[in-house]
């Protein structure tokens, strides 16, 4: 097994609402919402690591959060820069052989850390500026990040990024506008601004889930192969475990913002422990024609609650059809049940 | 995207979204003649403009509140306004033992169907020295020989020997004419009285006088004779007369006139004062005001409306509360109160004018910015959040990068729509206040028609309608502009 290359350790996120006058003024308790409420997980490098679940629990923000969009509330993200960040982290006097992402660094070194870790959006219709052309996209980070000397040297490296995402040939591409694109021509083109900085890490925001379901293989494809030829490491967002257990090496299940079960995806979908793991199993469309019309029996019940008045005890008890008197009281541990395979449920607790 | 590229997409944007539609062909020509002529206006402009505009003495000679000489094509009995300006026309000299005369003579001619108002004389800084008196003295040959002396006299006797003559405007002494006239025409007394004469003794001096039962207009050449005679204590010398033409060059004014009943371009005000003049140089002003209070206002409501926007917190919620704060007072009473503390302030003061226009002027500004903040606040919050801000920010762009190539670029067509129509706005209100009574006294359209609300009546049309038509051509231009601008604001309307 390879060495980790992002350790997160009990990552929380709350966002203040803002109520009443009262919790304006501070005299009564502010409410929070928990967005992402105490995870921790470890990525390896060169490892495909998805963060699955519903909508609303969490998994986007945990993203956010690790690409710093969004400061952790508390938490921390230790991880390990490539030799060139290190340079820079050393000039600065950062020894240690992790950093942590969820501190404040000088400029450059911040600089130096945003180029590691990059990340590619759920809607390629949006995270391209409609008003640039695909050349000056693409442009944008190697000029801030003060890459090639001159615009023809930005300009190679622009269509290497083109040739490397399969938008061959590159000159055709890099006078359009987005919307001369198709979705998966826009999605390759957001690949290849995330690849154009050469990360270490990329955070894959659900980033085949509004493709139309023929180019989804694609660029599923894509992004394996550039692991395989760039040994970059994705956190991969999804919501979609029939994706999830194709192409993740390993996997993490979030409720409401914990991680209910974490495991080698094997594991964790040919053997889900985690009733809410099963549920969602279960929930995943079935592909043989044969079982089409045979009616599937979901065991959970209810709705997700909101995250603001998050359940005591196991956050996912209400719904749960093994509830005991132990589950409305405390919240179950993450336990590791056979090697690699954790889940966090009082049923697998007490043995 | 570099600012250049952006200007330059702008430019295009505008040729390819305005100059295609009709409306945007009208409003960019009458926005480039404007434009040229305000700069041609500006560089004309004499630096003392404002400071001869107010004052009374270069004006007075000139025929008040008369029409311009076009005005005859409506049937209008116009003669001409006719000045001759002693210090650049041609002379003879004598000399006697103890004077000096002058000769000046000017040839008036009188091809209208009327008579002209009056005969007039200024003088105004003149000084000599060593001289005991002066007598200018005109006379004035009819084109049938009579030879009418001494229709206008003035005559100044020195002070110790010198002489100085400041702001003297002399009309003839009617019943002295009337007399002369009657000498001369004793027939007259046959059907008229020397008071009926004397009151209006021009007709008479320019009449024909062969039938005097039915007085007609005299046309023809008239001889203009200007006689200066100046008295010395000794006998003059040549020095002397080099002296007298010395100082009458470098008066600031010395001129006789045969006033006129119509007057230039545009005829003329309750004062005498030239409006085409007017209308020319408060040309540059307009223009001036109008883009000025315009780029301010977007300039400051863009900028406040990005921080607000992009940044939000604390500094959002104080610019929106300030913006507030300035929305809730009224901005009429805050200029009339400044008007008058400045008018207090600064009444003696040369600069007055200017100081009171740039009152105005930074009143409209500080309160016209805080509705274009607020757009700006809510279109940047939306851009913000958009995923290729942040994925400008994941790659380590900094807030003046993302502000910079992908929240003003997007902002662009809105502001300019935006300054395009604030321009006509500030013109208007400048204009609107000066009708109200905030007068600052420059000759701006505004100015114009607040004088023609107070000392003028609807007769004059020549000094309402041509600041009125200046405002609405001026404003109509940016209006046209700005309709045209819609394509470029409303995405929807655009072909893309």
């Amino acid at each position: 097994m390879s060495e980790p290359i992002l350790i997160v350790e009990n990552l929380k996120k709350y966002y203040i609402l803002r109520g009443s006058l009262l919790q304006v003024l501070g005299l009564r308790p502010p409410i929070y919402v928990r967005a992402v409420d105490g995870i921790s997980f470890t990525v390896n490098r060169g490892e495909i690591f998805c963060l699955a679940g519903e909508s609303g629990c969490g998994k986007t923000t945990t993203g956010k959060v690790i690409v710093r969009l969004l400061e952790p509330t508390s938490g921390k993200m230790l991880y390990k820069p490539s030799p060139d960040a290190r340079r820079v982290l050393e000039k600065y006097g950062y020894k240690q052989e992790y950093v942590d992402l969820a501190m404040e660094y000088p400029k450059e070194v911040d600089k130096a850390l945003r180029r590691e870790i990059q990340m590619v959006f759920q809607d390629p219709f949006g995270s391209l500026n409609p008003r640039m052309k695909i050349k000056d996209i693409l442009e944008e980070p190697l000029l801030i990040h003060n890459i090639g000397r001159d615009p023809t040297e930005r300009l190679e490296h622009v269509m290497k990024a083109l040739e490397e995402v399969k938008l061959t040939p590159p000159q055709e591409f890099i006078d359009r506008y987005p919307h001369m694109l198709s979705g998966g021509q826009r999605q390759r083109v957001a690949i290849a601004r995330a690849l154009i900085l050469r990360p270490s890490l990329i955070v894959a925001d659900e980033p085949v889930s509004m493709l139309d379901v023929s180019i989804r293989a694609e660029i599923l494809q894509l992004m394996l192969e550039i692991r395989k030829t760039r040994n970059i490491s994705y956190v991969f967002i999804t919501h979609d475990l029939a994706i999830a257990a194709n192409i993740c090496d390993r996997i993490a299940v979030m409720y409401l913002g914990k991680i209910v079960e974490m495991g080698e995806t094997a594991k964790v979908v040919d053997n889900p422990l985690h009733p809410y793991t099963r549920a969602l199993m279960q929930a995943v469309p079935e592909p043989d024609p044969r079982n089409r019309l045979k009616l599937r029996k979901l065991d959970i019940k209810g709705e997700v609650p909101s995250a603001i008045n998050i359940p005591p005890g196991c956050r996912f008890h209400p719904r749960c059809p093994f509830a005991m008197d132990v589950c409305r009281r405390e919240e179950p541990p993450l336990v590791e049940v056979e090697p690699g395979h954790y889940v966090a449920c009082w049923l697998y607790a007490k043995k | 995207m570099t600012l250049k590229e952006s200007i330059k997409s702008v430019i295009d944007v505008i040729r390819a979204e305005v100059w295609s539609q009709v409306t945007g062909k009208i409003a960019l020509t009458l926005l480039t003649l404007l434009v040229i002529l305000g700069i041609i206006a500006a560089i004309m402009l004499p630096p003392n403009f404002v400071q001869v505009w107010n004052d009374p003495k270069p004006w007075g000679i000139k025929p008040k509140t008369v029409p311009p000489e076009w005005a005859s094509i409506f049937g209008y009995a116009c003669v001409p306004h006719y000045e001759v300006d002693l210090r650049s026309i041609t002379y003879r000299y004598d000399i006697s033992s103890n004077s000096v005369t002058l000769r000046y003579t000017a040839v008036y001619r009188l091809t209208a169907n009327g008579y002209p108002r009056d005969l007039a004389l200024a003088i105004d800084g003149f000084r000599l020295a060593n001289v005991q008196s002066i007598r200018i003295s005109v006379s004035l040959t009819r084109p049938d020989n009579v030879k009418v002396q001494n229709v206008l006299e003035y005559l100044a006797t020195g002070i110790n020997g010198s002489i100085r003559i400041d702001g003297v405007l002399t009309n003839p002494d009617s019943m002295k004419v009337a007399s002369m006239l009657v000498t001369l025409y004793p027939q007259l007394l046959a059907y008229s009285s020397v008071y009926d004469i004397a009151r209006e003794y021009t007709k008479y001096l320019f009449g024909d006088l062969t039938k005097p039962d039915n007085v007609a207009t005299l046309n023809g050449e008239y001889r203009v004779e200007v006689t200066i005679d100046v008295t010395y204590l000794r006998s003059p010398s040549r020095s002397d007369v080099d002296k007298l033409l010395s100082a009458i060059k470098s008066s600031t004014n010395f001129r006789f006139a045969i006033v006129g009943t119509c007057y230039g371009l545009m005829g003329t005000d309750y004062r005498g004062r030239d409006i085409a003049e007017a209308l020319f140089f408060g040309l540059p002003v307009a223009l001036l005001i109008g883009f000025g209070t315009a780029v301010a206002t977007t300039l400051i409501g863009l900028f406040a409306g990005l921080v607000s926007g992009y940044y939000g917190g604390f500094i959002d919620e104080f610019i929106q509360r300030f913006i507030d704060v300035l929305g809730s007072i009224p901005t009429l009473p805050i200029l009339i109160l400044l008007a008058v503390a400045v008018q207090q302030a600064y009444g003696a003061s040369p600069l007055k004018p200017f100081i009171m226009l740039m009152t105005i002027l930074g009143t409209l500004i500080v309160f016209g910015w805080g509705g274009l903040a607020i757009v700006v606040r809510s279109m940047t919050l939306s851009l913000k959040a958009e995923a290729y801000v942040e994925a400008a920010r994941i790659v380590g762009a900094s807030n003046w990068w993302i502000m910079r190539k992908h929240i003003i670029p997007q902002l662009l067509p809105y502001i300019a729509a935006q300054m395009v129509y604030a321009t006509p706005s500030a013109i208007l209100t400048e204009a609107g206040l000066s009708i109200l009574g905030l007068q600052h006294g420059l000759p701006t359209w505004g100015g114009i028609l607040a004088d023609a609300r107070i000392y003028g009546n609807i007769a004059y049309w020549w000094w309402i309608f041509p600041p009125g038509i200046a405002i609405s051509i001026t404003s109509l231009t940016f209006v046209l502009l700005g309709l045209a601008l819609e394509r470029v604001v409303e995405p929807r309307l655009r072909r893309v």
